[in-house]
């Protein structure tokens, strides 16, 4: 199962970079592009997090791909 | 809970460590040829702020800084465990050569691997933590950084004679540090390639050793003969597989740079 997400797409819409993601939910930039990659999971806490920051719920920002639904 | 902001910049007890770890690592060039016990300060600088963090004492690493360091730490563990079975793989040389167990003369003698353990940690977590593309980068220019060094040191500390020695190795080093170089452009730039010429490299000192090896009289199977022995074979492995392991990152990782805004 692979989750991916819509995070790229809404930072930019806020016309925010990496690094002021990372700052406002208080990580490093590196995680931010971890997970924007798909390659970490965040936790629940995280991701919760994110989906406040740029003001999407968390099942707007993240979904299981096609594949997973299966 | 994370609530406090991490910016761009290390925590200021990693840059303590990134001091540490510099000195030591100088110190162990300059200090003696090889790896040294001033290398001991870089096990500090590496596994210092980690363990502060373990303890609870330091809280200022996220979640994901915190799982690629335990990654990094089962790598290590893993490679521990490969090399104590290729020392037991590595029991029918010991039986034909019994004196060699009686000087505890191992293939992975025990400051061998505990420098090896700081090594694979340190290139697990950065390659990780900065992308294989830019990881691999940083990692080979530092290589070539204490290549460089070394041989420096080799030259001014060797006087005439040893420099004398050196010289003929001045040609294989060059060569040696025009692919690493070429290896860290070409990292950023085209990963895949990069990753292909770098795994070759290991292979060809793999060769390269083997060959040495066998250009050794067997005839005078000495103890210093068996140290020498030893000693290649467990430095080429150890070299072979960071080699081994920048290259298959950077087949692993996807386009060319993995650092964009």
């Amino acid at each position: 199962m692979k989750l991916t997400n819509h995070i790229k797409q809404h930072r930019a819409r806020l016309d925010l970079t990496q690094q002021d993601l990372a700052e406002r939910v208080g990580v490093r930039r590196q995680t931010i592009l971890a997970v924007e990659k798909g390659k970490y999971v965040p936790s629940a806490l995280l991701a919760f997090q994110i989906a406040r920051e740029l003001g999407m719920r968390v099942d707007e920002l993240f979904e299981l791909d096609k594949e997973g639904e299966r | 809970m994370m609530s406090h902001a991490m910016g761009r910049k290390l925590p200021s007890i990693d840059w303590i460590a990134l001091g540490i770890g510099v000195v030591g690592l100088v110190l162990s060039r300059v200090q003696s040829p090889g790896f040294g016990s001033w290398l001991g300060l870089l096990g500090l600088a590496v596994f210092g702020p980690p363990l502060l963090r373990e303890l609870g004492w330091l809280q200022d690493e996220d979640e994901y800084v915190r799982n690629i360091r335990w990654r990094a730490g089962f790598h290590a563990a893993m490679f521990a465990g490969v090399a104590i079975f290729l020392n037991w793989v590595a029991r029918g040389f010991y039986i034909n050569h019994p004196e060699a167990l009686h000087q505890k003369l191992w293939l992975f003698p025990m400051n061998d691997l505990r420098q090896n353990l700081v090594v694979i940690y340190l290139v697990s977590f950065l390659i990780q933590y900065w992308g294989a593309p830019r990881g691999v980068f940083r990692i080979l220019l530092g290589m070539a950084g204490v290549l460089v060094l070394d041989f420096g040191m080799g030259l001014a500390q060797g006087g005439n004679r040893f420099g004398t020695m050196l010289l003929p190795a001045l040609g294989f080093m060059a060569l040696f540090l025009g692919f690493m170089l070429a290896g860290a452009w070409l990292a950023r730039r085209r990963p895949q390639f990069a990753g292909r010429m770098i795994l070759a490299l290991a292979v060809a000192l793999v060769v390269l050793q083997a060959l040495a090896l066998r250009t050794l009289p067997p005839a005078e199977e000495t103890m210093g003969w068996l140290g020498m022995v030893l000693g290649m074979v467990s430095s080429l492995i150890s070299v072979g597989m960071v080699f081994a392991i920048l290259g298959g990152s950077l087949l692993k990782s996807e386009g060319s740079d993995e650092s964009e805004e």
